[in-house]
């Protein structure tokens, strides 16, 4: 990853991008590509989504890497990039992305069974199913959290957001989830 | 219990000092306690799939109309001409027109057929005519008591000669144009196979170098993707 590279190395990485060199770019794509696209899945449970917020990410980080002056921030940088690119396919796609969710409101469309643990694929799908059933903002914070490893900061800093919405967000967040769980009647004993 | 203060637990982004603040407060409020036990088994659930991360297939081309050069009839109109331009300027095409005809051909102009053809009519038809006069002359030598008679015969003479003599001329002429069409037409058939030779072996180069560079792409493009080469594509045999 290049937030293992070090400083130095992302430094020089974004210094040879910005010479055009094609070498670094296929190295930045190489190295991000997975990440990227499992964010825009995850967003989105939807592949085509994905590849396509993807392709458009790397697209405008090739041709917007002068605009980026503190090269330590790529990371933050791109997944800004990708966030937005989310949002616009997502508005573009017109898509319903999630449910109301509420204590009061106990309609179950799929109820699970406590007869069986999930298998891993089973699990992602099920996570993702999810995810799709809380608001995309709440959304958007739990996936840069929980998957990409951002620190609150860096999450305020790319969604142009004070730390403490950004915080905010994650709870409700995840207390949605949390009643999307029991919802489903999802137990913790069959997915750990 | 502040939300964000819950959320900096969960994801140990507090002090030490609040920390501690924070775990003595969970030991006195069952109810907070309870919330951050749900939260965390929220965060089990979404960690079991953080692991399960899919690769990205190799990137697929966006479907977008393509942008012909031709929408305008008028590029298309004018690439026509070009085409024709150039093709004109290989097959060495010739346009002429006068009063009477107009005429389109290949090679290289042929000026002046006709009139050379005329030319040796009458120098072929002078000879005949010196060569006529010769043997007459050369009667009045060996006879010059002829009558006048004899004369006005060898007069009539003279005009069925020259008669014969001129329809043997057309006759000849005749068929010297014909080869020299033929001729002509001959060495335009083969100005022209050598130049579509020359085309072909153009077109069989240019052939040549496309696919060598789309195999390089196709190379290019599994060493990008760390791919075998031949999980995209078979290489182009050129």
């Amino acid at each position: 990853m290049i937030s293992d590279l070090g400083k130095e190395a992302t430094n020089q990485l974004v210094r040879r991008m910005k010479d055009g060199d094609s070498a670094a770019f296929k190295f930045f794509f190489n190295t991000w590509k997975d990440r990227i696209y499992n964010f825009a899945l995850r967003y989105s449970n939807d592949s085509y989504f994905a590849h396509e917020v993807m392709q458009k990410t790397f697209i405008q980080a090739y041709e917007k890497i002068h605009q980026l002056n503190d090269h330590s921030k790529l990371k933050s940088w791109l997944y800004r990039i990708a966030s937005n690119n989310c949002f616009s396919e997502g508005r573009r796609v017109s898509r319903t992305t999630y449910v109301e969710v509420n204590e009061a409101n106990n309609t179950v469309d799929h109820q699970y069974t406590p007869s069986g643990r999930f298998e891993k694929k089973e699990i992602k799908d099920l996570v993702t199913e999810t995810l799709q059933m809380i608001p995309e903002d709440q959304r958007k914070v739990i996936i840069m959290k929980e998957y990409e490893g951002l620190k609150f900061r860096e999450i305020a800093e790319l969604l142009g957001e004070s730390e403490n919405t950004i915080k905010s967000r994650m709870y409700y967040g995840l207390d949605a989830m949390r009643k999307v769980l029991i919802q489903k009647n999802l137990t913790k004993e069959m997915y750990l | 219990m502040k939300k964000e203060q819950i959320v900096d637990f969960l994801y140990k982004e507090m002090s030490d000092h609040e920390r501690m603040d924070m775990v003595s407060s969970l030991k006195s409020n069952a109810q907070l306690s309870q919330k951050i036990a749900d939260l965390e088994n929220v965060r089990s659930f979404l960690q079991t799939s953080s692991d399960v991360s899919v690769q990205a297939e190799a990137p697929i081309s966006t479907p977008k109309p393509s942008k012909s050069i031709f929408r305008s009839r008028w590029w298309a109109i004018a690439a026509s001409l070009l085409v024709l331009l150039v093709a004109g300027k290989l097959l060495d095409v010739r346009i002429t027109w006068d009063e009477r005809q107009f005429t389109m051909g290949y090679g290289a102009h042929q000026e002046g057929i006709e009139s050379e053809l005329a030319t040796q009519q009458l120098a072929t038809l002078q000879a005949t005519l010196v060569s006529l006069q010769e043997r007459l002359d050369a009667q009045e030598e060996v006879a010059p008591a002829q009558t006048a008679s004899n004369q006005t015969i060898d007069d009539e003479t003279y005009q069925r000669l020259l008669v014969s003599l001129q329809q043997t001329i057309r006759n000849e002429n005749q068929t010297l144009k014909q080869n020299l069409a033929e001729q002509i037409q001959s060495e335009q058939n083969a100005h022209v196979e050598s130049l579509l030779s020359n085309v072909m072996d153009y077109w069989d180069a240019q052939r040549r170098e496309d696919l060598k560079m789309i195999n390089d792409g196709i190379l290019n493009l599994a060493g990008a993707l760390n791919v075998p080469t031949n999980d995209l594509a078979q290489n182009v045999n050129y």
